[in-house]
């Protein structure tokens, strides 16, 4: 095939796969119509929030931030020791590193709610589940962008500090660790920033913090209180996010800070890490027995689930759980990359720019679930529910990875266009738009593979895909059940994931 | 004598309050001449040029263009004259992401409908103008070359080519040779004087290379501290007036 026709069939290809998607899901574009006010009917709930509830709120609330920055911090640095433990360089025995590595790959494949889910079945309810669910999900991920990393620097310097005999530990830490760090730290920062996102939520399978209120006052219809608790969480969205913008700038240096402000931050920095390790204190019951079951349960999957072609088994649900995420990524990119534009302080004046900015961030604070049950209002269980709950979370987190790639375009050709008297939107399509190709289309390829794992998620509230019976085999101690949904998922995740890499070569 | 097709009229422009850039500057470039700024850095040289194409505005005085009124325009008005206005960047101002042809097809987009410029549908004889812009400065057979993989001289060809694509009859060049090696610098400099001769194209040039200046240009207006010291054909340019313009403040 020509090269001139590849995009062609690109466009085909995507089009008979967004027609067939929306056939599967049961697109139904009257009912959204005709009960599409029915989204708002939670929201307008929601106001005003009961304050009153402000107090006993706090509480959890903290707990949700310890654990995320507990779990952050723990999976961090495992994952410094993953990355060097993954690469070749640092660990040239192949028989401990692929096996490691297929480890990490499996590990990645299953969501925080679902680890989270284990963890209560391990070391029982509270805090301690979260925070291991979330150390193990940022180890995974780190463990992977560590060792992808390590393997892009340049080794010269290391292999001739090797080579004068220095050893090969003391020649990564003073060659490779320098280089590796700072976007080392970057990447644990953006993954802070979600993990108290995804903290807020774990509480929904008893694993601490504020999601179990959040749980209660939802099944209790409270929403003046449900209310109260989103702006908590908006609260703390905005002061992490922001702390985590400037941490990012300190180590970019375009911030530079006097040696004292180094220090005392450092030492802010452990104290509240310190305090937020008091999160690992166990609290309930749990033990090797459920450790045992469900080790078993995932080593021998129940085969007539996976092979089977019945409505109720994986290959068909996997499908199902492919297109919502599919179109969730497909419609939420086309509208954040509008809202991202709306909200570029390099395109648009900040006061504009700072209203759309604040909006995305509120669109980014709600948890997935809370958004699945708002659309179940609309279209009832199933897996349009999940499709337009995805959509609406793409949305946020994708106009943010959009909007940080438009801020960071070269804006001179986008200038000299306009000084030739080119128009707004011809030399935006024609200077900006090329540039973000490339990270465009990572931000969407990475959006579908979180967006395979949220479909779990919704299993929750019944919004379709694997999530539903995956979260029933887990509930009702059905291990070979759900180990085969499980199994179903990562295959699932990392034939995308090969896809993606693939798609962005 | 030429028509005037450049001019500037008693203009000032500052940056911050109490730090003037421009300091009533009054300047006419006859049409089809090629002129070169000469000055120590902070003149106000790069100013002075992007005053021409919009991207500075006045805080006094009046900018001309084609015989009309340009600082007041606004809109489509403004958009028209600015077409008949190219320039060429010291950094190139390319998208390195694009080719080479669709870097000069921006040249374009000022011409084309909406529509077109957004599918990037451009008509045929664009198309066909951008390949001989390529072809004229050398690099025929590249067009699907991506930019960024260009060197620093091929870079700067590619957007002269965007600038003819342009169909501009003025061509401001602002240090279009101060990232690029003798030769390379020299050559490129060769193609705008035979655009200027062939084509009939007005040149605006800043330099901090004052050799090249003379070598090049018709007319070199030197500027210092935001004022016009001295202007003329280069042969009444002498070391005196050089020493004059460059000289330190103790």
């Amino acid at each position: 095939m020509t090269q001139r026709y590849q995009p062609r069939m690109g466009w085909i290809l995507l089009l008979g796969l967004t027609a067939g998607s929306l056939a599967e899901i049961g697109w139904d574009p009257a009912l959204l119509g005709e009960r599409g006010g029915r989204f708002f009917d939670i929201a307008r709930a929601m106001l005003p929030p009961d304050w009153g509830f402000f107090r006993e709120a706090a509480g959890p609330l903290l707990s949700t931030v310890r654990m995320s920055l507990a779990g952050s911090f723990l999976g961090s640095s495992l994952g410094l020791l993953g990355a060097v433990l993954g690469s070749r360089w640092t660990n040239p025995h192949s028989w401990i590193r692929i096996p490691f590595l297929c480890a990490i790959q499996l590990l990645r494949t299953v969501p925080a709610l679902i680890l989270a889910l284990l963890c209560t079945f391990l070391v029982g309810l509270g805090s301690l589940a979260g925070t291991l669910a979330l150390t193990l999900s940022t180890f995974g991920v780190m463990t992977r962008l560590g060792y992808e990393d390590m393997e892009t620097l340049d080794w010269k310097t290391a292999r001739a500090l090797e080579a004068s005999g220095c050893g090969r530990g003391k020649a990564f830490c003073r060659a490779l660790l320098p280089r590796l760090l700072p976007g080392y730290l970057t990447n644990a920062l953006y993954l802070w920033e979600s993990n108290v996102r995804q903290a807020a939520i774990l509480g929904y399978v008893g694993a601490g913090g504020i999601g179990l209120l959040l749980n209660q006052q939802l099944a209790w219809r409270d929403y003046g209180r449900v209310g109260t608790l989103l702006v908590l969480l908006y609260g703390a969205v905005l002061v992490s996010e922001s702390l985590s913008e400037a941490l990012r700038k300190v180590l970019r240096g375009q911030w530079r800070l006097r040696s004292w402000m180094k220090k005392g931050l450092s030492v802010l920095g452990l104290l509240l890490l310190l305090g937020s390790l008091g999160t690992l204190e166990p609290a309930g019951n749990g033990g090797m027995g459920a450790a045992r079951a469900m080790l078993e349960g995932l080593l021998e999957p129940d085969p007539s689930l996976l092979f089977s072609l019945e409505k109720d088994a994986v290959p068909w649900l996997l499908g199902e759980t492919f297109c919502m995420a599919f179109l969730g990524t497909l419609g939420g990119g086309l509208a954040a990359g509008f809202l991202a534009l709306a909200s570029s302080f390099r395109f648009l004046p900040v006061g504009a720019a700072l209203v759309p900015r604040l909006v995305l961030l509120g669109i980014r604070t709600v948890p997935v679930f809370v958004y699945g049950l708002m659309w179940l209002r609309v279209t009832g269980p199933g897996p349009f529910a999940g499709t337009l709950t995805l959509l609406v979370c793409s949305i946020g987190l994708l106009a943010k990875r959009f909007q940080i790639g438009l801020d960071s375009t070269d804006p001179r050709p986008f200038a000299a266009s306009r000084a030739m008297g080119t128009g707004w939107a011809a030399a935006f399509r024609w200077t900006v738009l090329p540039q973000l190709k490339k990270s465009g289309a990572a931000a969407l390829l990475y959006r579908l593979d979180v967006n395979l794992r949220e479909a779990s998620i919704l299993g929750l509230v019944g919004a379709g895909g694997i999530g539903t019976p995956l979260i029933l085999a887990l509930q009702q101690y059905k291990w070979q059940e759900a180990g085969a949904f499980l199994w179903g998922m990562a295959a699932l995740v990392l034939a995308v994931e090969w896809g993606s890499e693939r798609c962005r070569r | 004598m030429n028509p005037t097709v450049l001019e500037l009229k008693a203009v000032s422009q500052a940056y911050e309050k109490g730090h003037p850039i421009l300091q009533g500057v009054s300047l006419s470039v006859p049409q089809g001449s090629f002129v070169s700024l000469i000055g120590p850095s902070g003149a106000g040289k790069t100013t002075l040029l992007r005053l021409f194409n919009g991207m500075v505005r006045p805080l006094s005085g009046e900018v001309w263009v084609e015989g009309r009124r340009f600082d007041t325009l606004k809109g489509k008005w403004r958009r028209q004259v600015q077409q008949q206005v190219g320039m060429i960047f010291q950094d190139f101002c390319l998208v390195e992401e694009s080719s080479c042809l669709e870097n000069v097809l921006c040249g374009a987009l000022g011409r084309i409908s909406l529509w077109r410029a957004l599918w990037g549908n451009f008509p045929e004889r664009e198309v066909q103008k951008a390949r001989q812009a390529l072809d004229l400065v050398g690099l025929g057979g590249r067009e699907d070359t991506l930019a960024g993989s260009l060197s620093g001289g091929q870079k700067q060809r590619v957007a002269i080519a965007r600038t003819l694509v342009q169909e501009a009859s003025v061509i401001l060049a602002d240090e279009p040779v101060a990232s690029l090696d003798p030769g390379t610098g020299k050559a490129i400099l060769e193609l705008l004087r035979q655009l200027q001769e062939t084509q009939g194209l007005t040149v605006v040039m800043n330099s901090h290379n004052v050799e090249q200046a003379m070598a090049f240009s018709q007319q070199v207006v030197g500027l210092r501290q935001g004022r016009i010291l001295f202007q003329g054909p280069a042969d009444v340019w002498d070391e005196e007036k050089l020493r004059g313009l460059y000289r330190r403040d103790s």
